[in-house]
């Protein structure tokens, strides 16, 4: 590659940056003041795409038009933020942190089936900005003059943002918030206002990053999770809260980002953010120019289910022997997906409750299973025995490797982090063509003949999962469990009495993912064909709800959960078209109404 | 014998030297307090002792070996505990699941009669008043069988009675089993009543260091510290 090229892939890179530092400066604004990781972020973008390709086309393409368009959608996307955090997030600022998580994540549900409603599922294609169509020669090389504008817009909001936060009473208070919440709740700051203002300010700025995105991309309805997964890297590499940092790590992903392509690469973009990531959190575990954070705060307390495993889980097991006597055909398929799914849950509920780590990425180690054994069937003829044995060490292997990075890091650091992972993983099953038949996924993953009918397949599931899940009660209430247990009561006192904290968190996270990945590979075999969508993260966020369904504090809860979920999805896919935006509702009543989870309620656990 | 060393222990925060440069030995068998007024430097130059904090420059020795790089699990192993300003217990589990998970099979009842708490094995450790928490992490420290002991702000939030009943049980811990240990207190009584021997700091220096008479009398230590007041601050 000569200079000159070298040079115009840099160029390309700052326009990158740009667009990712416009996002990402709104999350981290956000995150600073009100301490909420605002997964909705992305769908901010995405409504400002949207909208500015709606308002550009009925303003008329002029260059008043185009403009008007994109500030207008960017302050409508304000308006749409001031009103979520009015009505959702403004009740969950004391709650844990996994509530609100979900909470946000509502919101990308609901506002994924709202874009679908208005603007169908087709892409939505934008005008090019009106008297910025040409391109300017640089080093040889077309470079659209569009690229140059927004190469001056990210410094110049930056610009803006430090003016703002520097010199108005506003940004003092901001800057207050961020460092000592109690302190400046102490000097009399209206907490409510200032909030508010905070969020309505993040969400426009996500809004006009994706309406100034009107010329260079369609709008279409994966943008949401992609870029919130974009923008989570820049934000915890950049350090939380910190918008030079974000500044700076936006420009060093998509500078590399660029150079991959440029070097002829392009696969390596996917995992080249993750890279980075890893990197930067071993060396500064608090981002590039972020500062500790504050003690985390308290989980939700609960109960580790003690005592011997109650008859009643007995009679289940033995009702559910009977099951294929009485059930058949798609009920039955239901239940083996309960089954799956109940594992799946179990191993999301020890490490969300009693190991204390929040992950939003959980599919990833269901998917890492699935396709293990999927891969080893189809593309290597192993045997179903051989397959489904590799898919817990397929996902094991996968914890550990995400654990290198994880295992310093603790609340919603760990859960953005978890989310990025899953969606390297994700793009990884999409575009790795060659190993994962790529988005038409692997076809013929199906069982060996002894338990190829659905009543066999069924009790072979029921057996796994059933011996699955109480050795995970076994380990949970054995030795290891307690002392797992204890690092998220109180890491210091962990090592102070001469736990491995680290060590211990890996563990945690090695059990949870391998049994996952277990579940991923009995799903493989129960569908026959496996696809990227079994390792999206609306996957990790449907494991997430049958755990807040069932409740935290219950070994029994994810089954419970599972089963419900279930139900309710078969139920609202059936009648509902906007099913998606239900499951949204769903979760923030329960959020609000039931936050302890059904178990809690029918008070199945002591305590 | 001395158990514990430290010399030339420096940390700054952004410009100011929270501790600058200050040396300490405390023997086996022996209590040594480490006053000071808030902001001296003691819950730094505890952090920098127990492993949470990383000094500037400086070293610390436990019986001879440089601990200076090892990490707080590693301090434990040696033979380190430590209690912190504000308890640290494991909240979800009962007090003998505490122990338990901090000891490799010591003698649990004896371990909890030990601090005052025998019988209370099963009470889980979110239903303790504080006192009884502060005794949980007392007996959590113990557990490791370490020959030094940290406490920062061992009676913190306790009731007088509760205060004398502590220190007594800790000074006893000292003299029949030899350990060693080092607490900062705020209480100059429970200071002057319990101390061998007692370290002033001022502002990250060392400003005084010697045997509970002596330092009564030292026109400095009067000077920025006892002479703020009665001596209750």
């Amino acid at each position: 590659m000569t200079a000159a090229a070298l040079a115009s892939y840099l160029l390309t890179g700052l326009a990158g940056a740009s667009s990712l530092f416009l996002v990402a400066a709104g999350l981290s604004l956000i995150f600073g003041v009100t301490r909420i990781v605002n997964f909705a972020h992305g769908s901010f973008f995405m409504l400002g795409l949207y909208l500015a390709a709606t308002l550009v086309e009925a303003f008329g393409r002029t260059p008043l038009g185009f403009w008007g368009g994109v500030l207008l959608a960017s302050a409508a996307v304000g308006v749409f933020g001031t009103i979520v955090e009015i009505l959702i997030l403004r009740r969950l600022y004391g709650a844990p942190e996994l509530l609100q998580l979900l909470a946000t994540f509502a919101v990308v549900l609901i506002v994924k089936d709202a874009a679908l409603w208005l603007w169908g599922p087709e892409d939505v294609l934008g005008p090019r900005a009106p008297g910025l169509r040409g391109a300017v020669v640089i080093f040889g090389r077309a470079v659209p003059e569009y690229d140059l504008l927004l190469i001056a817009l990210g410094p110049a909001v930056l610009g803006a943002l430090w003016l703002l936060l520097a010199r108005t009473r506003f940004g003092r208070l901001v800057r207050a918030a961020t460092e000592d919440r109690e302190m400046a709740s102490a000097l009399g700051v209206d907490q409510a206002r200032l909030f508010t203002l905070v969020f309505a300010l993040g969400s426009a700025l996500a809004g006009l990053g994706g309406a100034l995105q009107l010329p260079r991309e369609p709008a279409s309805l994966g943008l949401d999770l992609a870029i919130v997964a974009d923008a989570f890297v820049v934000v915890v590499v950049g350090g939380l809260g910190s918008l030079p940092g974000a500044f700076l790590a936006a420009l060093l992903i998509a500078e590399l980002k660029a150079l991959c392509i440029g070097l002829g690469v392009s696969k390596l973009t996917l995992v080249i953010e993750f890279l980075v990531m890893a990197i930067v959190l071993a060396i500064r575990p608090h981002g590039l120019l972020g500062r500790p954070e504050a003690a985390p705060r308290a989980s939700a307390v609960d109960a580790d289910g003690a005592g011997s495993t109650p008859p009643l889980a007995w009679i289940l097991l033995g009702a559910a022997c009977l099951l294929p006597l009485v059930l058949g055909g798609y009920p039955l398929v239901l239940a083996i997906d309960v089954l799956i799914l109940a594992l799946f849950a179990a191993s999301l509920r020890w490490l969300v409750g009693p190991a204390g780590l929040v992950s939003f990425g959980h599919a990833a180690f269901f998917g890492l299973g699935a396709y293990a054994a999927g891969i080893a069937t189809v593309k290597l003829g192993w045997p179903m025995a051989a397959s489904l044995a590799l898919a817990p060490v397929a996902a094991g292997i996968g914890a550990i490797a995400f654990s290198l990075v994880a295992v310093r890091l603790s609340g919603v650091y760990l859960a953005m982090l978890s989310l990025a992972f899953a969606q390297i993983v994700w793009s990884l099953a999409f575009q790795w063509d060659a190993l994962t038949g790529g988005s038409n996924g692997l076809v013929g993953v199906w069982p060996s003949a002894d338990v190829s009918g659905k009543p066999a397949y069924y009790l072979l599931t029921l057996a796994v999962v059933a011996l699955a899940w109480l050795a995970l009660r076994r380990f949970e209430r054995g030795r290891l469990g307690h002392a797992i247990r204890a690092v998220r009561d109180s890491p210091l006192r962990a090592e102070a009495v001469g736990l491995d904290v680290s060590g211990l968190r890996r563990a945690a996270l090695l059990v949870s993912g391998a049994l996952a990945g277990l579940a991923g590979g009995l799903f493989a075999f129960s569908k026959g064909s496996l696809s990227p969508e079994t390792l999206s993260i609306p996957r990790s966020v449907d494991g997430l709800v049958m755990v807040l369904l069932g409740g935290l504090a219950s070994p029994f809860g994810p089954i419970l959960g599972a089963g419900l979920f279930t139900w309710l999805q078969d139920e609202a896919a059936r009648r509902v078209d906007f099913w998606r935006a239900l499951v949204g509702l769903v979760i923030l009543a329960l959020v609000f109404f039931v936050p302890r989870g059904l178990a809690g309620f029918f008070g199945t656990h002591r305590r | 014998m001395t158990l514990l060393s430290a010399a030339g222990l420096t940390k700054a925060y952004g410009g100011v030297r929270a501790v600058d440069g200050v040396d300490l030995a405390v023997d086996a068998g022996q209590m040594v307090a480490m006053i000071g007024p808030n902001g001296a430097g003691k819950s730094t130059c505890f952090g920098m002792i127990g492993g949470q904090i990383r000094p500037d420059a400086g070293r610390v020795q436990l019986d001879g070996v440089d601990i200076t790089a090892y990490l707080p699990k590693a301090r434990a192993r040696l033979g380190l505990g430590r209690t912190f300003q504000v308890a640290q217990v494991f909240t979800s589990m009962s007090v003998g699941e505490n122990l338990a998970v901090a000891t490799r099979g010591a003698a649990l009842p004896l371990l909890l009669d030990r601090v005052g708490l025998a019988g209370a094995a099963d009470r889980p450790a979110a239903a303790l008043a504080y006192a009884d928490i502060k005794r949980l992490e007392l007996a959590l420290a113990l557990a490791t069988g370490p020959r030094l002991l940290l406490m920062d702000e061992p009676t913190a939030g306790m009731a007088p009675a509760e205060r004398r009943s502590l220190m007594t049980l800790i000074a006893g811990l000292a003299r029949d089993d030899g350990l060693a240990v080092l607490f900062t207190e705020h209480d100059i009584d429970v200071v002057f009543g319990h101390a061998n021997r007692i370290l002033v700091l001022d502002r990250g220096k060392l400003i005084a260091a010697g045997a509970p008479a002596a330092i009564r009398a030292d026109a400095r230590v009067r000077a920025v510290y006892l002479g703020h007041g009665d001596g209750s601050c």
